[in-house]
């Protein structure tokens, strides 16, 4: 078995992360800033969605975003974009939103450090 | 055997994948990667390629309505986040359905599937009779060859990787895709009406709207095709 290219960290899903990035370091960095990058504005507009209280924009927001969480390994963020998703679905009220979205949003201020812990262990790899 | 490759998705994280798992797989030339489907299908209209990866919720343009305008059907893997478009998928006769985030196993599945069938489709599904223009064709289905006049053919169904013959008594499945049928099919009785239909135009019974009867059974017409079927009946 070769060598994981991520750090042993137990707020990011490394199984998957190497399913998905095998050794390719390379990719993994590009990924990773990316994410970093478009994160911010993806979020920005899911927050100006939520105020508008336009659910479906919201979905659609949401949808876009839950890939890339994964793609970083923030499988437990990725779980609840999805849980949002779906409720986006069942209501007009984005009050109702609001417990899921707030989750969303907790979860991702405890673990984005993680992941920018992550890049920068990937490019001094 | 390169197989020529578009990908189409509106997230480039999710295009980068597919980019580097095509690479790294062999055997597959990345043809394009778009960001939206109105781009693709310009490409698509005037290139024909072999495998089409293709994210179903994009702003514009879905994915499934890229698929409803294309004159002919390469093979499609669905890449989505949800698992909501499974009947559609079954519908447009999608050859694989990959699950967001998409594991590199998942795709080397996928690819190696198609691999298969092609491979399979090359073996020769059909032994054309011998002559100049033929009006039959032999079939290879439940592990033997049958003879079938092309008067006896009804419509042909595409489903996946598989094509299915109806005539009056019975219907025969063979291993094979719409787009070999109708290379190998040169009668002008038939024509594609759908991406999933060609049907012989002698047995049409009703055309009404977007669909036609033959049988009692009732066919999509596209409407792509629609001009098409019309121009080829006799409308009194």
């Amino acid at each position: 078995m070769t060598k994981s290219i991520f750090i042993d960290n137990s707020r990011l899903d490394t199984e998957f992360l190497n399913s998905i990035y095998e050794d390719d370091n390379e990719h993994a960095v590009v990924v990773f800033e990316q994410f970093l990058v478009n994160y911010p504005v993806l979020m920005s507009d899911i927050e100006e969605s939520f105020i508008a209280g336009d659910t479906e924009l919201l979905r659609q927001k949401v949808h876009k975003l839950k890939p890339t969480l994964s793609f970083v390994g923030l499988t437990v963020a990725a779980g609840k974009a999805e849980m949002i998703e779906k409720k986006c679905k069942e209501t007009y009220e984005v009050s109702q939103l609001a417990d899921l979205y707030n989750d969303l949003k907790m979860v991702l201020k405890e673990y984005i450090p993680a992941v920018e812990e992550e890049f920068k262990s990937l490019q001094a790899y | 055997m390169i197989l020529k490759v578009v990908i189409v998705d509106d997230e480039p994280l999710s295009r980068s994948f597919l980019e580097k798992y095509a690479q790294k797989i062999g055997g597959l030339e990345i043809a394009g990667s778009f960001e939206d489907a109105g781009s693709a299908l310009t490409y698509l209209q005037k290139n024909e390629i072999d495998i089409l990866f293709l994210d179903v919720e994009m702003p514009e343009l879905s994915g499934f309505q890229l698929l409803d305008q294309l004159m002919y059907m390469p093979k499609v893997i669905l890449t989505t986040s949800k698992t909501d478009y499974a009947f559609d998928a079954f519908q447009y006769g999608v050859v694989d359905y990959l699950k967001k985030p998409i594991p590199y196993n998942r795709f080397q599945e996928s690819i190696n599937k198609i691999k298969e069938s092609l491979s399979k489709n090359i073996e020769s599904i059909y032994v054309k009779n011998s002559g100049t223009a033929a009006e039959e064709i032999f079939i290879k289905a439940d592990g033997k060859l049958t003879r079938l006049n092309f008067q006896e053919i009804l419509y042909i169904e595409s489903l996946g990787d598989y094509v299915k013959y109806f005539t009056a008594s019975r219907s025969y499945t063979t291993l094979s895709t719409l787009k070999a049928v109708e290379e190998r099919i040169s009668n002008n009785n038939f024509m594609k009406v759908h991406r999933s239909f060609i049907v012989n135009i002698q047995k049409i019974k009703d055309i009404q709207d977007n669909t036609l009867v033959i049988e009692g059974k009732v066919i999509p017409i596209s409407k792509s095709h629609k001009s098409e079927v019309m121009s080829r009946i006799n409308v009194v």
